[in-house]
């Protein structure tokens, strides 16, 4: 079913919805929810929150890239799911993922500022566009995904030294774009 | 700012960014997608008997058949006596032999094929809504068929010799043929 089909039963309340989207892109929910989490069960439980998020959004949303609209509600209800869980339990790559961030960042907690907010992302969108498409994707699987280094290079064929040469690399270029925007990091 | 919080400044970045990084089909080529394309028109016209790709090439060396679903993979000749292949419940995986016999806990599965959805669907569709690397095969009216790529690691991270035989192999699946024959009749 197309998407935009999918999203119209949303707005006529129609429990198929779930069904479809979960036929669409459960697959795709559960692999990012895994990668965060590495947990069957958590991911799972992530992945049904999930149908309950899209089903409070949708409506009033009616949203253009739906697989995305999807993606970004599991990644943020699984992160969410990881910061709750003991140490222990935290899966090992997510740590790593957030480790790596550090190089863009101060480290200190800032306070939260919608306006703020809206224009790192948007310095984000402004940086990542002007990477090459193998940097932009290796960047964004890595620090959107949540893939694995490994998982990186067996589907782009790079070892990874480069990978992580290419994403150091990446991150020191976006720390230097963020500070040139004039963003407090 | 701290890590945390930037991470979740990049999780609302373009969604065009996110759809645009989801991984694509490997060693995507032109004349496979059309021919892959070609096989599902055939199939709308509930008329396509072979030949997903019938490129006149001399007779493969190593082949492997799935007579159930009409299939036929043309591998590599350097493949040669170092692929084995397991079938278990509609499922065939195809894996290095060296790696699975030294060391079963790593699997060394390079692909499996399988009907990966139970409808009809585009090479487009497919790799739209794959999670995992995978080569679009054919669809019939009952499903859509694909290899599809380990996505853990296969091999023994301490052995050299079988990350670099494993690498090898997998950077040569793109050079994988397949023939799909008659596939109405099985489905």
């Amino acid at each position: 079913m197309e998407d935009k089909q999918i999203i119209d039963l949303y707005w006529e309340r129609a429990e198929d919805a779930i069904r479809e989207t979960s036929a669409k892109y459960g697959r795709l929910c559960q692999y990012i929810a895994q990668n965060i989490l590495s947990s069957p069960e958590d991911s799972e439980e992530c992945v049904n929150d999930t149908w309950l998020g899209l089903w409070n959004a949708i409506p009033p949303q009616r949203p253009n890239h739906f697989s995305a609209f999807i993606g970004k509600i599991v990644r943020n209800l699984a992160l969410k799911r990881f910061d709750y869980l003991t140490a222990a339990k935290r899966s090992r790559e997510t740590v790593c993922s957030l480790e790596e961030l550090g190089d863009c960042v101060s480290g200190k907690p800032s306070v939260e500022d919608e306006l703020e907010n809206q224009r790192v992302e948007e310095a984000i969108d402004r940086f990542l566009w002007t990477l090459g498409e193998t940097k932009r994707t290796v960047f964004i699987r890595r620090y959107w995904y949540f893939d694995s280094i490994s998982s990186i290079c067996r589907r782009t064929g790079f070892s990874q030294s480069k990978v992580k040469s290419m994403l150091y690399h990446t991150r020191q270029k976006l720390r230097d774009y963020l500070e040139s925007e004039g963003i407090e990091l | 700012m701290n890590e945390r919080q930037f991470a979740d400044r990049i999780g609302n970045i373009d969604d065009q960014l996110i759809e645009g990084a989801r991984y694509r089909r490997r060693g995507a080529g032109g004349l496979r997608r059309l021919l892959a394309a070609a096989a599902v028109a055939a199939l709308m016209a509930v008329s396509f008997t072979a030949g997903a790709l019938a490129s006149g090439q001399e007779a493969p060396a190593e082949t492997i058949e799935l007579p159930d679903i009409g299939l036929t993979l043309i591998l590599p000749d350097s493949w040669k006596g170092l692929y084995d292949v397991e079938v278990d419940g509609g499922v065939t995986w195809v894996y290095v032999k060296s790696i699975r016999e030294k060391d079963p806990n790593w699997g060394g599965t390079l692909f499996y094929v399988d009907r990966s959805y139970d409808r009809p669907m585009t090479p487009e569709e497919l790799y739209d809504i794959s999670p995992v690397p995978c080569r679009y095969l054919f669809s019939t009216e009952k499903g859509t068929y694909s290899m599809n790529y380990a996505s853990d690691v296969q091999w023994n991270t301490e052995d050299p010799e079988q990350e670099e035989l494993y690498h090898r192999m997998n950077m040569e699946c793109s050079q994988i043929r397949f023939l799909v024959d008659d596939v109405l009749s099985n489905d």
